[in-house]
């Protein structure tokens, strides 16, 4: 199998307010075509940013990143935005579709910024798309007379209207019931035995066992499941403790009162 | 200080933001500062009632329809409004229920007072006229009802207040004191009531004379006894009950029966249908409130197309305002929700808006002022001082209550979709935007863009409209007059009103001519009866060898005393046959010199040179003329009228002109000659006042005031709103840009590049800016038949000016388009992850 990403000690670290955060230190990560790869960790430890690293949304502060065998971590932002446009395909936890457009051209967009795509093949490619997604009975639809699930679906069609090389995913079902959820991660499953590659963000341990593998990241970098554990339940220890300590304070003021 | 929470409330958003609050009162300022600066002028010329009681009561009488004889009209109205002192007299006789019949004319005046001569404006008066304005005297007395009825009575003068004040320092002591009045001694009697200087304020009256000693005072056909001499300006006071049309009523009848009994026994030679036309002639009656001058007739067309475009002005602004009031509800929304939610009344929310849209006109308001002031310096600078000189630079009160209340106005129109924003917003809607619905603002959104777009309509058709007068301005100015009028100094002097019999004053003429063209610094200097440029006209009817005229034909032609050297001094080229010379004097064969659009009216052909005519019809006219030479057309009264069918006669054959007008051209500094010009005259007579005095290049410039201020101002107007236009296209970008950056984020993580972000800003900025051109256009179309009558040598619609505006607002557009433009560029597309 060809190796479709290659991070090699990625780092990122931004800089507000005179504060450094290194919210990526030193990743190491490969993906191959055809996988379905599941990245969970607590909450600010990074998982966003490795996403948006990997979908070339932003560039990292260092270390080296092969895309199907390209260096990118150093183009320019037009260089960035046509690959992107290319290679990847994105699905929020927000949907993000845009209000103003109906279902079909939200559906079209990245098309519209790819040269060479004539008016009628985008509108057969994005039908097609909504079709793999079943929601083709709904394109005069705005994203607003939509549930939230079937916005969801409308998301995915967009992410793969252009073929990309990879689908990437941030909390796809975050903003869905359980039942939507489950719609949604069974479509992606669907996709995946179709041959689509899928790097996916998620918090829940159900829908992760959707992947193949599962990657675990904390503090800005990726760990393997038993460190994860132990890391947590150091964690959990060090916070029941402070609760301690402050009931504790709160009863003494109490008692002085 | 303690303000009431309800208003601190209300302010505290206002004061939180500065800047926008600060931007509203700038462009509130500035539309309404422009509108109240023409609005002053189109009051004090148009609206502003003459300083006397019940003003509205005044009524100027008018008869349309041919008459014969004498003929004599000035600013103060066109013919129709002059009548004969006979038919004064006759037509106050009828018993009608009226308070006065009261007639007057203005004339010029050299008055000298303790051996200090000056020319002024005096006013004859029939004896009841101060009655009929119900006046009464500031000193002394006023001409009463009833005395002075013969020609020749009544050698007396009532001074106008500021005439008195200014000339006479308030002198109580003055009443009984002698004053010559065009060389003719007068007893000063009175002196009128402040602030009233006659009824045509554009002409104001410094001394007021009886209208029986005009055969004494004026050098001019005007006369008491003749019925078919029209010179006198009629003006009634009707009652309070009475209707005009009712007046008219009872008066037109025995009016037709006057002509009938007493002027149509005296018409000769006409056809029976242009006597039964003088016998139909009705009888009109105009309100005069606001008093009588061709200033407001020639003044209302350009004036209100004026207040129509600052109109315009204050519209951009206020969609300017709306836009930025909009945009502060917005960001206030959540906020209003809240207090919707905590249980806030809609009338609560009412008022607090409310008293902030007051608050921001009233410091519009004060801050419009100034902004006021200039334009009303700006135009008062650019009208030449006859006309500006009567108008009042200072805003009235009333003026600014106008100002302040469309202000208010104002406000209140931009801050109607705020209100309503306001007002829609339901408690719940707070929770429902942040759950990260995107849309929720499309209907704001697109009010702002139709908003907008309304603002490029309406900067396209002031650009329009600025165009074509622009263009209207270069043609005038660009138009061959036939003569050259550059390096000419030019002024006028009337003898006959310092009691100079008519031999002196030809004497004078004729060596003041010479001695002119002998100074140093002088190329040549000639003499004319008419001053060109100015309006003025002389005409006569005329017979000419060869030439077939029926009663019913067009015999006129203007007329022009000139001396020797006119056509040298002027440059106009002559065509055949010889210029006058000295040797053309009273014992000499009569000669006149053509031009040619003489030549062509009285189809002379070629032969043009050696040709008999006569000043005057009829068969039986001896042609006693010599047509000695032919000249190019030249203009004559006006820039804009092409040259009428002129013939010259040389000044030494003419006797009794009481004034004459000089003209010299000097190939050095014009400046230097005007001021070598009074002391030359004074040689002669010290005292007699040099008047006119100036080049005949700002003559001319003055003639064509219209096109100079509509060209100005509305260039400066229609500047105001494309930068305005411009602000609110930059507001509404900037504003929609950051609403959108989320949006713009995903684009850019789906795919889209810097270049195509920058593009589809452009591109929704064209569209606005492409709408907005067509409606401007149409807009352009309408406003420009307003304005037709006054523009020259250009159709209203004139697709080269059209494009052009079009193409200024496209490259204003795309400038203000271009910094939102580079921000959406550059947004970063991981923002997509973060949308909400
Ligand atoms: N633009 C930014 N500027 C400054 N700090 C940032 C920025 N983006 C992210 N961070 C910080 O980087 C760290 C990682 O953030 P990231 O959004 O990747 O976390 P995450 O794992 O996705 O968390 P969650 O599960 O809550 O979404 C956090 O500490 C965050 O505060
Ligand atoms: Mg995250």
């Amino acid at each position: 199998m060809t190796q479709l990403i290659e991070m090699t000690d990625i780092r990122k670290v931004f800089y507000a307010d005179e504060v450094e955060t290194h919210a990526l230190a030193g990743i190491h990560l490969s993906i191959d075509a055809g996988e379905y790869v599941a990245i969970s960790g607590p909450s600010g430890c990074g998982k966003s940013t490795l996403l948006s690293l990997i979908g070339l949304l932003d560039a990292p502060t260092d270390g080296r990143y092969r895309l199907n065998g390209v260096s990118v971590e150093d183009i320019n932002a037009s260089q960035r935005a046509r690959i992107r446009n290319k290679e990847i395909g994105f699905i929020f936890q927000a949907f993000n579709l845009i209000g103003d457009l109906n279902v079909l051209e939200n559906v079209e967009l990245p098309l519209t910024y790819r040269d060479g795509v004539s008016k009628s093949e985008r509108r057969e490619r994005a039908m097609e798309a909504l079709k793999r997604v079943g929601m083709a009975h709904r394109i005069r639809h705005f994203p607003s007379q939509l549930s939230g699930g079937q916005q969801q679906r409308v998301a995915v069609a967009r992410a793969l209207v252009g073929e990309p090389s990879v689908l990437l995913a941030d909390e796809p079902t975050g903003n869905l019931d359980s039942k939507n959820g489950e719609a949604v991660m069974a479509l992606l499953a669907e996709l995946h035995a179709g041959g689509v590659t899928i790097c996916m963000v998620t918090h829940d341990p159900r829908y992760a066992d959707f992947a193949d593998r599962q990657v675990f990241v904390f503090d800005g970098q990726i760990v393997d499941e038993e460190t994860l554990h132990k890391l947590r339940q150091e964690e959990e220890q060090r916070l029941e403790e402070q609760i301690g300590q402050a009931r504790a304070r709160r009863d003494t003021i109490v008692d002085h009162a | 200080m303690n303000v009431p929470p309800l208003i601190r409330d209300a302010l505290r958003p206002l004061l939180r933001r500065k800047v926008v609050s600060g931007l509203i009162v700038v462009m509130l300022a500035l539309g309404v500062g422009v509108n109240t600066g023409i609005f002053s002028i189109f009051h004090q010329v148009l609206l502003e009632k003459l300083p006397i009681a019940q003003a509205e009561q005044l009524h100027a009488l008018a008869s349309p329809g041919p008459r014969q004889g004498a003929n004599s009209a000035d600013g103060t109205g066109d013919d129709l409004f002059v009548f004969s002192y006979s038919m004064w007299q006759d037509l106050k006789a009828i018993d009608a229920p009226h308070q006065g019949l009261a007639g007057f004319r203005n004339f010029g005046a050299n008055v000298g007072f303790d051996g200090q001569t000056t020319s002024v404006s005096g006013s004859f008066v029939t004896p009841n006229y101060f009655e009929v304005m119900d006046l009464a005297p500031a000193l002394g007395r006023l001409f009463r009802p009833g005395e002075y009825t013969e020609a020749g009575e009544g050698a007396t003068v009532v001074l106008a207040y500021d005439h008195w004040r200014r000339e006479f320092g308030a002198d109580p002591d003055v009443v009984g004191r002698t004053l010559i009045v065009n060389g003719r001694a007068m007893e000063i009697i009175g002196v009128a009531p402040r602030e009233f200087v006659g009824v045509n304020r554009f002409d104001p009256t410094d001394i007021f004379v009886p209208i029986t000693m005009v055969s004494e005072l004026a050098n001019m056909s005007w006369r008491i006894e003749p019925r078919d001499n029209y010179w006198i300006y009629l003006i009634m006071r009707l009652s309070p009950e009475v209707a005009p049309e009712q007046i008219a009523a009872i008066l037109e009848p025995r009016y037709r029966t006057i002509l009938r009994e007493r002027d149509a026994p005296l018409l000769n030679e006409v056809s029976d249908s242009w006597r039964a036309r003088f016998l139909a002639r009705g009888l009109e009656l105009h309100p005069i409130g606001v008093g009588m001058s061709n200033v407001g007739d020639v003044g209302r067309t350009p004036l209100t197309l004026l207040l129509t475009v600052t109109g315009l002005v204050l519209l951009v602004a206020c969609v300017n305002i709306a836009n930025l009031l909009l945009a502060m509800a917005i960001s206030d929304r959540g906020e209003t929700a809240v207090r919707m939610a905590l249980g806030a009344g809609r009338r609560k929310i009412m008022l607090r808006q409310l008293l902030q849209l007051g608050f921001l006109a009233l410091l519009g308001a004060l801050a419009c002022v100034p902004v006021a002031m200039a334009t009303l310096h700006v135009v008062l600078s650019l009208i030449p001082d006859s006309v500006s000189s009567p108008l009042s630079a200072s805003l009235d009160w009333r003026v600014l209550a106008t100002g302040i209340g469309v202000s208010l106005g104002a406000m209140l129109l931009a801050g109607a979709a705020p209100l309503l924003q306001a007002l829609g917003s339901r408690p719940v809607a707070a929770i429902r935007e942040q759950a990260g619905r995107s849309g929720g603002s499309r209907f704001s959104s697109r009010l702002r863009s139709t908003l907008v777009t309304g603002q490029i309509a309406l900067a396209l058709t002031l650009l329009v409209i600025s165009g074509l007068f622009i263009q209207s301005l270069f043609n005038v100015a660009r138009v061959d007059l036939g003569m050259n009028i550059d390096q000419v100094v030019t002024f006028s002097i009337s003898p006959a009103r310092n009691g100079y019999p008519a031999e002196r004053s030809a004497m004078l003429f004729a060596e003041l001519e010479q001695r002119l063209d002998e100074l140093p610094g002088v190329e040549s200097a000639t003499i004319s009866s008419v001053p060109l440029l100015t309006y003025n006209n002389w005409g006569n009817n005329v017979s000419v060898e060869g030439f077939e005229a029926s009663s019913d034909t067009d015999t006129r032609s203007n007329l022009n005393v000139v001396g020797p050297r006119f056509f040298q001094t002027l440059s106009i080229p002559l065509m055949a046959g010889r210029s006058f010379t000295e040797q053309d004097t009273e014992g000499r064969s009569k000669v006149a010199i053509v031009n040619r659009a003489f030549a062509e009216k009285f189809d002379m052909g070629d032969a043009v040179i050696g040709k008999r005519m006569a000043r005057a019809t009829g068969s039986g006219v001896e042609l006693d003329i010599e047509i000695v030479g032919l000249v190019a057309d030249a203009r004559y009264s006006t820039i804009k009228d092409d040259p009428p069918p002129q013939f010259f006669v040389p000044s030494g054959q003419t006797r009794g002109l009481g004034g004459a007008v000089f003209y010299a051209r000097t190939p050095g500094d014009p400046e230097a000659l005007m001021r070598a010009i009074p002391p030359l005259v004074a040689e002669f007579d010290p005292n007699l006042p040099v008047e006119n005095l100036t080049t005949l290049k700002r003559v001319s410039r003055e003639t064509i005031i219209i096109e100079r201020l509509m060209g100005t101002l509305a260039t400066l107007f229609a500047a105001l709103a494309t930068l305005l236009a411009a602000a609110g296209l930059f507001g509404v970008l900037n504003f929609s840009m950051a609403q959108r950056s989320n949006e713009l984020g995903l684009r850019a993580a789906l795919g889209a590049s810097p270049t195509a972000l920058k593009r589809m800003m452009l591109r929704h900025a064209l569209v606005l800016a492409v709408t907005g051109i067509v409606v401007g256009t149409a807009l352009a179309l309408l406003l420009g038949r307003v304005s037709a009558g006054l523009l020259y040598g250009i159709s209203p619609f004139e697709p080269l000016i059209s494009v052009s505006a079009a193409v200024i607002l496209l490259a204003v557009v795309l400038v203000a388009g271009w910094l939102p433009a580079r921000k959406a560029a550059s947004v970063q597309p991981v923002q997509a992850l973060r949308y909400e």
